[in-house]
C-alpha cells in the first residue's frame, strides 16, 4: 500500500473516532443525564405508556448493551421516528439538508470572494483604506451577534428599502440577506487571517529571493505567497464551514425562517423531539469528519513536506 | 588576471546605511566605496556585524525597513539604481545581477518544485515556451553539477541535501545569465567539504561564463581560492583593500593581520583565534577615532582622535589606518 | 514612505493612537458592565418586569412621540427598555464569569497534568481535546440543553463542557516550553518537587496568557449566552436577557425597531469593549509586542 493510501486510512480511522466519541457524548447526555421518556411524554402520561416507551427506546436493558444498539442502529443510519412528524427520521434530513447547503454554500463563497482580495490588498499596504475595511470587518465577526446583525438587515434592506424579502424560502433573492448574514463575520475573520498570514510569507527568506529574480509583484503574491499561506488559510476556510454547519446556520436558519437543518433543530428543541435533534447532531458530525478529512487530503497535496 | 577596466559595472559610491532602533539609529555601513569590473572577482570580508551582507541586500534593492539608504549611490554600467521600494523592479537586478543567499533551505520556496523556481526566471527573462524553459532548467542543473537533473527538477527543495540546495540556489541565481553574481556567505551553512566543492563550482563558472563575482564571506581562507581583490570591513567601513596576493602577503590595516592570523590558527587545527582580542565595537557608540583602536596592539592617542581615511600603501592597495604595518611587520 | 514599509514588516493591526482608546473603550465597558450588573435594581429608572399595555412601543426620546420618562422607549409589554437593558447586563455578566471561570480551571487542570506527566496522558488527553475542537459546539450545547431544559443554570454547563479545551491547550503549550527553560529544567535537575516547580516557576509564566484567554472567552462567551436566549433555550422569562429581548423584539422589527436593536446594541458594544480590553492586554503583558508596538512608532515618528 503507498504512503497516500496510508495516509487516508489512518485520517479515516481518526474521524471514526470522531463520530465515536460525538456518538458516546449524545449517548451520555440523552440517555444518562437525562431521562428521555420524561422528556418526550406529556406530564400527565400514565405509567403504562411510559413503560411501552421505554422498552421501545430499548431503555431496559443494560447500559452497555443500549449504547451498542445506538450505535448499530446509527451507523445503520436508522435514526427512529420522529415524534413531532411521525414518519423517519432520516427522511425530515434528507428534506432539510439542501436548503442548508444552499446557505453554506453562498455564505462561504460569499466570504471567501470578499475576503481572499481584501486580505491581499490589506497585507500589501497596512494602514490604507482595504486595511481599515479589514480590521472593521473582523471586529463585526468577533462582536455582532450573528441574529441580530440578521435582523438589522432585514431592517435595513426588508423593511427601510423593500428591495429584498425579509424571510422564508423561495427564490434566489430570499437567498441573498441570510447568506450575507452567515458570509460578513467570516469574511472578516477570514481576511484578517489571509492578511497577518500574507504578511508573515512576505517577510520570508525566499520571497527576497523571488524579488532578487526580478519576479513580478503579481507572481510573488500570486504564486509564491498564496501556496504558502493556502494551508493556514483552507484550515480557517474549513473551520468556518464547520462552525456554520454545527452553530451559525442554526441562528441563521432561525432568524430567516429557513428551512434547513438548524431550523429544525431547533424546531425539534421546542417539540421535545430528542430523536430527531440526535440525528441531526450525528449527520453534521458526520459531515465535519467528511469536511476534516477533504482537508487533510488537500494540504497533502498542497505541502509534500506534511506527512501523516 | 584581468586589470580593472576604466568603466567599471558595479559601483558602491560613499554608500551610508542606518538602521532604526529602539537603542537608537545604527550606522550600519558608513561610507563604503568599491567598484567591480567586467570578469573581476572582489571579496568583501568582515566579521558579522560587519555590514557586509547589508551591502549585498542594498546592491539587490532588498534593504528593508527599518534599515534605509542615507547617503551614497550604487550604479550599474555608469546608470544609478533605486533603492527604498518594497518590490523593486528594474532590468538590472534579476537581469545583470543576481544573488545567492546563505541558507538555501529558507532563500527557496518550500513549496514550489526547485524546476519551477528556475523557469520562471526563464519564460520571465527570455519569454522561453514551458517546455524549451524546462530543457533549459535541467541544463543549468547539470551545469551547477546536480546528478540525474532531469528527475530533479521535479523535486522539492526539502527533497534535496544541503550543498545539493546551494547548488539548485546558485541554478536559479544563473537562470537570468546574469553578469554579475553576489554570493552571500554562500557556503557558512554547509559542512567543511561541502564548502570546498561550492568554492570549487563557483570559481569554474565565473572562469567559464565570464561572471563577476562579489564574494560576501567572514573566511579569508575562502577570499584566497576564489578572488582577485579583496576588501575587508569593519564596523561598517572598509579598512583595507587591494589585490588578494598583496593583502595576503603584506596586509597593511592591523585588523587585517589578525584575520589572516586567526584564519590560518583555524587551518593549523589550532582551535582559538589568535590575533584579535575583544569584540566589534557597539555601533550605537562607536569611538570618535579609528573604531578598531580599542582592539588594536598599536593604537595611540592619535588614533582616537579622528577617523583614519583609506590611504594608499602601495599599488592599487589602501588602507584606513595611520600606523599601517610595513615591511616585516606586515608579513603574517 | 519608511513608515509604511516598517508597519508592513511589524504586524500592524492599528495605529498606536487608536489602540490606546480602544484600551480605555475597553476598560470603560468593562467597569460599566459589572456596575450596572450590580447596582441594576438602584439605577434602573423602572420596573423591568411589570408590562403596562398603555405604554406599548413608546420610541426613544430623540424620536416623535419619546419622553424623557423612557430614555430608550418601550417594548411590545410597555416595559422599559434602559432598565431592561440595565438588568439584562446581570445574565451575561453572571454566564461569562461564571463559564469562564469552570471552564478555565478545568482546563487549567487538564493542561497542567498533561503538560506535567506527559507520556500516554498527554497524548490520550490532547486527543481527546482534538476531537471535541473538531466539534463545534452549538449543537452540542442545544443537545445539553434540551435534556436538562433551559436556564441559567444550564448554559453555564453547556457553555462550559463545551469551552475548557482551549485553556487545557494553552496551559499545555506553556508547561511545555517552560519545562524546557533552563532555569526550569535546573529546578527539576535538582529535585525540586513538581509542585514547587509549578508554582514557582511555571504560573508566572501563565498568569498573563491565560488572562488574555480569559478575557477572549468572556466575549465569546457573552455571545453564545445571547444567541442561546434569543433562540429560546437559554435564560426563560421573567429572567431579563439581552439575547432574549431581541427575540420578543424580532415580531415589532418592521414598526419598532428600537425594541431589537437596542438590546443588540448592548450586547455588541459590551463584546466590543472587552475584545478591545483582551487586544490591550496582549500587547502590554508580551514584552515581544510591545517591541513591535515601538518599531512602529518609531517608524510612524520619522516618516
Amino acid at each position: 500500500m503507498n504512503e497516500l493510501s496510508w495516509f487516508v486510512v489512518r485520517r479515516l480511522f481518526q474521524g471514526l473516532v470522531v463520530v465515536l466519541t460525538v456518538t458516546a457524548i449524545v449517548f451520555v447526555v440523552t440517555r444518562l443525564i437525562g431521562d428521555p421518556v420524561a422528556i418526550m411524554l406529556p406530564l400527565d402520561a400514565t405509567e403504562a405508556q411510559r413503560e411501552t416507551l421505554r422498552r421501545a427506546l430499548g431503555l431496559d436493558q443494560p447500559v452497555y448493551l443500549q449504547f451498542i444498539d445506538f450505535l448499530r442502529s446509527l451507523f445503520a443510519l436508522d435514526f427512529g421516528e420522529s415524534y413531532w412528524q411521525h414518519r423517519p427520521n432520516i427522511d425530515i434530513i434528507r428534506e432539510r439538508l439542501p436548503a442548508t447547503f444552499q446557505l453554506v454554500g453562498a455564505g462561504m463563497l460569499l466570504a471567501v470572494v470578499l475576503a481572499l482580495p481584501l486580505g491581499t490588498v490589506a497585507a500589501m499596504y497596512p494602514g490604507r483604506l482595504p486595511d481599515r475595511i479589514t480590521s472593521a470587518l473582523s471586529l463585526v465577526g468577533l462582536s455582532v451577534p450573528l441574529f441580530w446583525l440578521g435582523l438589522i438587515l432585514i431592517y435595513v434592506f426588508a423593511a427601510q428599502l423593500r428591495i429584498l424579502p425579509s424571510s422564508g424560502p423561495g427564490t434566489f433573492v430570499h437567498l441573498v440577506l441570510p447568506a450575507v448574514t452567515l458570509a460578513l463575520p467570516s469574511a472578516g475573520r477570514l481576511a484578517m487571517l489571509v492578511r497577518s498570514s500574507l504578511i508573515d510569507e512576505l517577510n520570508a527568506p525566499y520571497v527576497k529571493t523571488a524579488v532578487a529574480k526580478g519576479l513580478p509583484l503579481w507572481r510573488i503574491l500570486g504564486v509564491h505567497t498564496y501556496v504558502n499561506a493556502a494551508v493556514p488559510t483552507l484550515t480557517m476556510i474549513g473551520w468556518e464551514v464547520t462552525r456554520s454547519l454545527a452553530g451559525h446556520t442554526i441562528i441563521v436558519e432561525t432568524v430567516f425562517a429557513w428551512p434547513g437543518l438548524g431550523l429544525a433543530a431547533i424546531q425539534a428543541i421546542q417539540r421535545e423531539d430528542l430523536l430527531l435533534l440526535q440525528a441531526i447532531v450525528f449527520v453534521v458530525a458526520l459531515m465535519v469528519v467528511v469536511i476534516n478529512l477533504a482537508l487533510d487530503l488537500v494540504y497533502k497535496f498542497i505541502d509534500p513536506r506534511i506527512s501523516v | 588576471m584581468t586589470p580593472p577596466v576604466p568603466t567599471p559595472w558595479l559601483e558602491v559610491d560613499d554608500l551610508w546605511i542606518e538602521f532604526v532602533t529602539r537603542r537608537g539609529i545604527v550606522p550600519a555601513v558608513r561610507g563604503v566605496s568599491f567598484a567591480i569590473g567586467p570578469g573581476e572577482s572582489l571579496g568583501l570580508v568582515g566579521e558579522s556585524g560587519s555590514g557586509k551582507t547589508v551591502i549585498a541586500q542594498t546592491i539587490m534593492g532588498l534593504l528593508q525597513s527599518p534599515g534605509r539608504v542615507k547617503r551614497g549611490a550604487v550604479r550599474w554600467q555608469g546608470k544609478p539604481l533605486r533603492f527604498g521600494d518594497r518590490f523593486p523592479r528594474d532590468d538590472v537586478r534579476g537581469h545583470d545581477i543576481s544573488i545567492v543567499f546563505q541558507d538555501a533551505l529558507a532563500a527557496l520556496n518550500p513549496l514550489l518544485p526547485v524546476g519551477t523556481q528556475i523557469t520562471e526566471v526563464l519564460t520571465r527573462r527570455f519569454s522561453l515556451s514551458p517546455k524549451t524553459a524546462k530543457e533549459r532548467a535541467v541544463e543549468l542543473l547539470a551545469l551547477v553539477g546536480i546528478p540525474e537533473p532531469r528527475e530533479r527538477v521535479r523535486n522539492y527543495p526539502h527533497e534535496f541535501s544541503g550543498g545539493m540546495r546551494q547548488r539548485a540556489m546558485i541554478a536559479i541565481a544563473l537562470a537570468c545569465e546574469p553578469k554579475l553574481l553576489i554570493a552571500d556567505e554562500p557556503t557558512t551553512a554547509l559542512d567543511v567539504t561541502i564548502q570546498a566543492q561550492i568554492i570549487y563550482l563557483l570559481r569554474d563558472l565565473q572562469q567559464r561564463l565570464g561572471l563577476s563575482l562579489l564574494f560576501i564571506t567572514h573566511d579569508l581562507g575562502v577570499i584566497a581560492a576564489l578572488c582577485d581583490r579583496v576588501a575587508v570591513c569593519y564596523s561598517g567601513k572598509i579598512v583595507e583593500t587591494g589585490p588578494a596576493e598583496q593583502i595576503f602577503a603584506r596586509p597593511a590595516h592591523p585588523y587585517t593581520q589578525g584575520l589572516l592570523q586567526s584564519s590560518a590558527a583555524r587551518d593549523d587545527g589550532r582551535d582559538r583565534l589568535l590575533g584579535i582580542d575583544g569584540t566589534p565595537p557597539d555601533l550605537l557608540a562607536l569611538p570618535p577615532g579609528c573604531a578598531f583602536a580599542p582592539r588594536c596592539f598599536r593604537a595611540d592617542a592619535a588614533c582616537n582622535a579622528a577617523v583614519p581615511p583609506l590611504a594608499g600603501v602601495g599599488v592599487d592597495h589602501a588602507a584606513a589606518c595611520i600606523h599601517p604595518l610595513v615591511g616585516a611587520e606586515a608579513v603574517r | 514612505m519608511v513608515a509604511e514599509v516598517a508597519s508592513s514588516a511589524v504586524k500592524m493591526r492599528q495605529p498606536a493612537w487608536w489602540r490606546d482608546y480602544a484600551a480605555v473603550f475597553g476598560i470603560a465597558v468593562v467597569v460599566l458592565l459589572i456596575l450596572l450588573a450590580v447596582f441594576a435594581p438602584y439605577i434602573a429608572p423602572h420596573d423591568p418586569v411589570i408590562p403596562s399595555l398603555r405604554l406599548r412601543l413608546k420610541p426613544p426620546v430623540w424620536m416623535d412621540g419619546g419622553s424623557w420618562t423612557y430614555v430608550l422607549g418601550t417594548d411590545h409589554l410597555g416595559r422599559d427598555i434602559l432598565s431592561r437593558i440595565i438588568h439584562g447586563s446581570r445574565a451575561s455578566l453572571i454566564a461569562g464569569v461564571s463559564v469562564v471561570a469552570i471552564a478555565g480551571s478545568f482546563g487549567t487542570i487538564v493542561g497542567l497534568i498533561s503538560g506535567f506527566v506527559g507520556g500516554r496522558v498527554d497524548t490520550l488527553m490532547m486527543r481527546w481535546v482534538d476531537v471535541h475542537i473538531a466539534f463545534p459546539g452549538l449543537l452540542i450545547s442545544l443537545l445539553i440543553i434540551a435534556v436538562l431544559k433551559p436556564s441559567l443554570g444550564t448554559v453555564v454547563i453547556a457553555l462550559s463542557i463545551n469551552g475548557w479545551m482551549v485553556f487545557a491547550r494553552l496551559v499545555r503549550s506553556i508547561v511545555l516550553s517552560a519545562r524546557q527553560l533552563p532555569y526550569v529544567e535546573a529546578a527539576e535537575v535538582i529535585g525540586c518537587k513538581p509542585v514547587r516547580t509549578i508554582f514557582r516557576h511555571i504560573l508566572p509564566n501563565l498568569a498573563a496568557p491565560l488572562l488574555t484567554l480569559a478575557v477572549l472567552e468572556f466575549a465569546r462567551i457573552v455571545l453564545a449566552e445571547a444567541a442561546l436566549s434569543f433562540l429560546g433555550v437559554g435564560i426563560q422569562p421573567p429572567a431579563m436577557s439581552w439575547g432574549l429581548d431581541v427575540a420578543s423584539g424580532r415580531n415589532y422589527l418592521f414598526n419598532a425597531w428600537w425594541v431589537v436593536t437596542l438590546p443588540g446594541l448592548a450586547i455588541t458594544i459590551t463584546v466590543l469593549g472587552v475584545n478591545f480590553l483582551a487586544g490591550w492586554l496582549r500587547v502590554v503583558v508580551d514584552p515581544y509586542e510591545g517591541e513591535k508596538r515601538f518599531a512602529r512608532a518609531v517608524a510612524n515618528r520619522e516618516g
